[in-house]
């Protein structure tokens, strides 16, 4: 009875707290932002990881409010971003394509607030399409597997069946035929829903089978999933002189340093520095609404050599990448967008 | 011997037992009657350690002894058969009375040697059982028997039997009997708790009289009556036997033609007149229960060959629902199974079966229930039937055995009939409540109505009913006239023996 | 007469909890109304209780913590608005499983009858996006009910002419349905180029109001709409139907004890078969939220397993209309709630919620065990 008691005193007093009183967040000077990443988390070492990093940087450098959310399954990614912008967060992120339709559903109800959305395209003034020119690195990295490649047959892992990443496979495709005409791609996909992105042990099947018909190197544009293929590659291990057999492309982050010696380079989406630009014009109130492209011009778009992997790639190859990313530059080659075709 | 003392037990703020003071002396059978509730299980189940008493104390041998598990109970001699027996199917007699009784487990045991010692208690109380025999296959009588040697293994001295003979045909119920005088012969004391008044006068030593929790009396058998500890049972003056005026039968309600069911029934044959109660009598298990469900439309069509004419009509094809509207009222034999919605108001219940029509559902819609036509529905019965509480809005589970049965019963009649099917109308009812019933058949009866009654109480259908059949095996064995039929004439009948009959 | 008492007392008040108070009957009815109550609130503030020391455990205040969840759930008007918006799709899987157990049977197949109902709704609300509102609201809303029925009466018809299993059919026809429902989309119904398995937008014709845009103070961005409205009249009118209407009564026999409706002449197979499709349809009614007043489009995944909660909400809330309204308002609010202590406390995340949300189930299940106990000695006597 004494701990019934107890209870109800507790209760009772619980109304007097406003919910207002929960710790600094309301320094109503500052800017807030708040992030919603996708499925994957911010652990993801990939494409969340990115969009993590560039809000902390953003967080380091200007006096803001950064608060995030890891959703967990796709239904709470919509509450997460109202409840952001019902406190009246100045700038809501959401991390994904798939977020798409979910921002522009608030935006539209919260049309003074601004958001931005990475990968996704939006025609709301308030929100800002974050998207990158991934068929042009995909470009970059399908000329350095052509060129590294012994067996003439190159593996495409791709992670949710979207045009997205047909994006990223067309490129590939095409900077590799411009090496070697002859050269085969095989591309999977690990599945149709939002679980392809975070399926590794699926991403390692799809690679042990292209790796068994004949793939020695492989590119692995699905997220979480793609460490499996990173997995798969250790197995065949190194020959006489070190070198790695079969070897795997990374994407979004700089993946080199996971296993060194076995990831040929990365497809570099400067996510964060998309993140960052976009909290910081904020920040300075710039207008945000529109699209925003990040590609090799700007930096939004590269291909990793670090201390990892320079030993992997010859200089007359990083020469020849070169030479083709400033011929992308200036429209001397065209690289077929998927998503526009 | 046993000897309860004030004992005093609550169930919520049910008083179960009230002060309760029972002597029982060694080598005696001691007979506790009372009617459903009075508490008499109760005051043994303390007795047995499987409740404990809120207040009082329990003497063996003189002296108290703290009995607060059936282990406690057993250690002191004092053993008890339910009645649900706690028998497991798949094993044998012997396994069955070790299981439990001794330490270790049941493979380490020595089954051998425990089957030496209980087939000598079997021989030493004419008990006929083989330590052998595998459960199933014995009979209920028989089973009963072994519940008998599973105390006696455990070295009772007393025996608490809650009502023994309800599962038992008229022939075991003497043989029966014979044991518990052996036992007593032996220096064993009885307990039996029972309502029947009958067994009471036949077996008892000394009887001791429950109501509403409390002891109301003891009496030494040989100093009362039937009459006196009825009275004593039900708090008046109880008619113990129905009085009727002989049956003026009219038209043929029903016939039925080789009514056959698969491995169930086998070509029943018999017609019921307006006007005319016709029993059926039997072991349970013979058929009766197909029967009545077969007459009721509760059988698959396809499964039934045979006719059925009511009133001039062939209705095997009809369902249930329409039977009913045709007059035919029926009251099952298990009312808490078919009868019944328990968790349902009484109000509710009092409508089942004629919920979809008027007057339960207004006139006007046909499909909105009418909830004060119910609720008068509902109110007649309770009136007419005297259930109690006298509450239409409990739910039917709060009711006890017989105030449900007179809520089925009422329900029926307020068809009302042209025919009625009623099975086992006073099992486990209170002796008053089975008198109440009884009276209602009867004048259903004489207002007209033909009623097929089952029953397994042999006094129920030789006092109710005009004409009467026994059942065994699916098969019409024989009709007497019960008004001159001996009990052992048809308990021979009931048990598969000679048919006294020329009607097939 | 002790008896009677005894009864009364711990009883078994659901037979006729919150029939019509009328008259000298109403003060027995209220003490029955807050017996009933009283559980279901230990079992809360259980559930609190031992939620708040885990919250303290975890490292934050758990003062705090319920104040920014039960702050956040009732603030006025988004708080109340967003509860109101979170429990409706609740009310209706309540109600649905809720029709099910009333029946005897246990409907896991809500998910899937919404799936169904959600896609089949765009699909009437895109193919027929030109008609006018008053043709298009009443179309669609007969849409989500009928096809929400449909999926559930295919197991319905299977257990009464089979007999198998309702729980494995429904669980199976849940599959089939998100797949068929994908099939669809991604064939028939997406827009060219869309990466995100969705139909294209419904007609304008068939958007039902938010209630923002009817009752002003409330502002249009909540997107609490006229369903919710719908969802408490769908509590009133399953009220009536199951204890006011005939066939109300026959599906409760049913449920109570086939034996005796049977022996009452009512068709049990019938009636299993009706059940299962209005708890279908009103299954399916979580398309009118979710299809025609919120994201005027089905996209897959779009259920927060709306239809298995809803067996929680049921369960909770005893099968009873009222007791459903009330338990998925209670779902809503821990919604709600928990958003914001995940998202506004340092260390506590929604799990929380989960925790409290099955700790609250556990207890009044414990409940359920305990008061069969209670029942067991008193028969007994």
């Amino acid at each position: 009875m004494k701990c019934m008691l107890s209870l109800i005193v507790v209760i009772s007093i619980l109304p007097a707290c406003r919910p207002a009183t929960s710790a600094s967040a309301d320094d109503k000077s500052k800017v807030h932002v708040g992030i919603v990443f996708d499925i994957g988390g911010k652990d993801d070492r990939s494409f969340n990881a990115a969009a993590w990093q560039g809000v902390n940087r953003a967080a380091k450098d200007f006096p803001i409010i950064l608060r995030d959310v890891e959703p967990g399954d796709p239904t709470s990614i919509e509450p997460a971003m109202r409840a952001f912008a019902e406190r009246g967060y100045d700038l809501i992120i959401g991390v994904g394509f798939a977020q798409t339709p979910q921002i522009e559903a608030v935006a539209k109800d919260y049309p003074k607030l601004n958001f931005a959305i990475v990968d996704g395209v939006s025609r709301l003034p308030n929100v800002a399409s974050l998207i990158f020119k991934e068929h042009e690195g995909s470009y970059l990295v399908g000329m350095i597997a052509a060129m590294t490649s012994r067996s003439g047959i190159l593996g495409f892992v791709g992670g949710m069946d979207v045009p997205l990443i047909h994006k990223f496979e067309l490129g590939y495709e095409e900077g590799a035929k411009a090496v070697n005409p002859k050269i085969r791609v095989i591309p999977n996909y690990v599945g149709v829903t939002d679980a392809a992105w975070n399926d590794p042990v699926k991403g390692k099947e799809l690679a042990r089978t292209q790796i068994e018909k004949g793939a020695d190197v492989i590119f692995a544009a699905a997220g979480n999933s793609g460490l499996g293929a990173f997995d798969a590659v250790e197995q065949y291990g190194k020959d006489g002189q070190g070198r790695a057999q079969r070897f795997v492309i990374g994407v979004d982050s700089n993946q080199t340093w996971m296993k060194p010696g076995f990831v040929l380079t990365s497809m570099v989406k400067r996510v964060d520095n998309a993140v960052y630009q976009i909290v910081k014009d904020r920040v300075e109130n710039r207008p945000i609404g529109g699209v925003h492209v990040y590609g090799l011009e700007n930096e939004g778009i590269g291909y990793a050599v670090d201390q990892y992997n320079k030993d992997l790639i010859p200089q007359p190859a990083i020469q020849a990448v070169e030479a083709a990313k400033q011929k992308i530059i200036t429209g001397q080659i065209k690289v077929t967008n998927a998503m526009e075709k | 011997m046993l000897e309860l003392r004030n004992i005093t037990k609550r169930f919520g703020n049910v008083l179960a037992n009230d002060r309760v003071n029972i002597v029982v002396r060694p080598g005696s059978i001691h007979a506790i009657v009372g009617e459903n509730g009075a508490g008499k299980s109760t005051a043994m189940r303390i007795a047995y350690g499987f409740y404990r008493a809120d207040s009082g104390e329990i003497l063996v041998d003189g002296k108290p002894q703290p009995i607060h598990t059936p282990h406690d109970a057993i250690a002191l001699g004092i053993g008890m058969v339910h009645q649900h027996f706690m028998l497991v199917d798949t094993m044998t007699v012997a396994e069955n009375i070790v299981l439990g009784a001794e330490p270790g487990t049941l493979i380490s045991l020595d089954i051998r040697g425990a089957g030496k010692r209980i087939r000598s208690l079997s021989e030493e109380f004419h008990l006929a059982i083989d330590p052998g025999a595998v459960i199933e296959n014995l009979s209920v009588g028989q089973q009963q028997r072994v519940e008998l040697l599973k105390a006696l293994y455990r070295q009772a001295r007393v025996l608490i039997l809650d009502e023994p003979t309800a599962v038992l045909t008229p022939q075991e119920v003497d043989e029966f009997f014979q044991i518990l005088r052996r036992m007593r012969e032996q220096g064993k004391t009885v307990i039996i708790i029972t309502h029947k008044l009958d067994e009471v006068l036949a077996i008892s030593d000394e009887v001791t009289v429950m109501r509403d929790g409390r002891v109301l009396g003891h009496r030494k058998t040989a100093e009362t009556t039937a009459a006196e500890l009825a009275r004593l049972m039900v708090g008046r003056e109880v008619l113990l036997r129905v009085q009727k005026k002989p049956a003026v039968p009219g038209r043929v309600i029903l016939s039925v033609r080789r009514l056959s069911m698969k491995g169930r029934l086998n070509g029943i044959s018999f017609v019921i007149r307006a006007g005319e109660i016709l029993g059926i009598a039997g072991v349970e298990g013979n058929g009766q229960t197909e029967l009545i469900e077969a007459l009721a439309g509760l059988v698959g069509e396809s499964e039934l060959s045979g006719s059925i004419d009511f009133d001039g009509r062939e209705i095997s094809r009809l369902s249930a629902r329409q039977r009913k509207e045709l007059g035919i009222a029926h009251v099952p034999e298990d009312r808490q199974r078919r009868g019944l919605l328990l968790d349902a108001s009484v109000a509710e219940n009092s409508i089942l079966g004629v919920h979809y029509r008027e007057p339960a559902v207004t006139g006007r819609s046909g499909i909105m229930l009418d909830d004060a036509s119910i609720r008068a529905r509902a109110q007649r019965v309770i009136e007419g039937f005297d259930v109690r509480p006298a509450n239409s809005e409990l739910p039917a589970r709060a009711l006890s055995g017989g105030n449900q049965q007179k809520l089925i019963i009422g329900r029926e009649f307020e068809l009302p009939p042209k025919l009625l099917l009623v099975s086992q109308p006073t099992r486990g009812v209170d002796i008053g409540a089975i008198e109440f019933i009884h009276r209602k058949l009867v004048a259903l009866r004489d207002s007209g109505c033909a009623v097929l009654l089952v029953s397994a109480e042999l006094e129920e259908v030789t006092a109710i009913a005009d004409r009467l059949m026994v059942i065994y095996a699916g098969r019409i064995v024989g009709e007497v006239d019960p008004t001159l039929a001996t009990n052992e004439e048809i308990g021979l009948m009931m048990a598969g023996g000679s048919r006294t009959s020329d009607e097939d | 007469m002790s008896r009677i008492q005894g009864y009364a007392k711990n009883a078994y008040p659901l037979a006729n909890f919150l029939a019509p108070l009328r008259g000298a009957r109403y003060t027995a009815q209220l003490m029955k109304l807050i017996r009933e109550l009283t559980f279901p609130l230990i079992a809360i503030l259980a559930a609190f209780l031992v939620g708040g020391i885990l919250v303290a455990l975890i490292g934050d205040d758990p003062i705090q913590t319920y104040a920014l969840l039960i702050g956040s759930a009732l603030s006025w008007p988004d708080g109340i608005g967003y509860t109101l918006f979170y429990a409706t799709p609740l009310i209706f899987t309540g109600l649905a499983v809720a029709m099910g157990f009333r029946c005897g049977l246990l409907n896991i197949g809500a998910e899937g009858q919404l799936t169904v109902a959600a896609f089949a709704t765009a699909w009437a609300g895109i193919s027929f996006a030109n008609s006018s509102a008053w043709m298009l609201i009443p179309l669609t809303c007969l849409v989500a009910i009928a096809s929400g029925a449909l999926w559930a009466t295919i197991p319905g018809v299977l257990k009464a002419r089979f007999g198998s299993h309702e729980v494995i059919n429904t669980i199976m026809m849940n599959f089939i349905a998100v797949g068929v429902a994908s099939a669809l989309t991604q064939t028939y119904f997406k827009q060219q180029g869309d990466p995100i398995l969705e139909t294209l937008p419904i007609g304008d014709g068939a958007h039902i109001p938010r209630i923002g845009q009817i009752i002003p103070g409330i502002p249009a961005r909540i997107p609490l709409n006229m369903a919710f409205v719908v969802a408490v009249l769908a509590c009133a009118l399953m009220y009536v139907f199951l204890w006011r209407t005939k066939w109300g009564y026959e599906i409760r026999a049913t449920g109570a004890n086939p034996n005796a409706a049977e022996y009452g002449g009512i068709s049990v197979k019938k009636q299993i078969v009706l059940a299962m499709a209005v708890s279908g349809g009103l299954a399916g009614m979580v398309a009118i939220n979710e299809v025609l007043g919120y994201r005027y489009r089905y996209y897959q995944g779009f259920s927060p397993q709306y239809g298995f909660t809803g067996i929680a909400v049921a369960l909770l809330g005893r099968n009873h209309p009222a007791g459903v309204l009330v338990a998925a308002l209670f779902f809503g609010a821990l919604t709600r709630g928990g958003l914001f202590v995940d998202i506004f406390t340092e260390k506590v995340s929604k799990d929380l919620v989960l925790i409290l949300q099955a700790l609250v189930i556990l207890f009044v299940a414990a409940e359920a065990v305990f008061r069969r106990r209670m029942g067991k000695t008193e028969s007994q006597v």
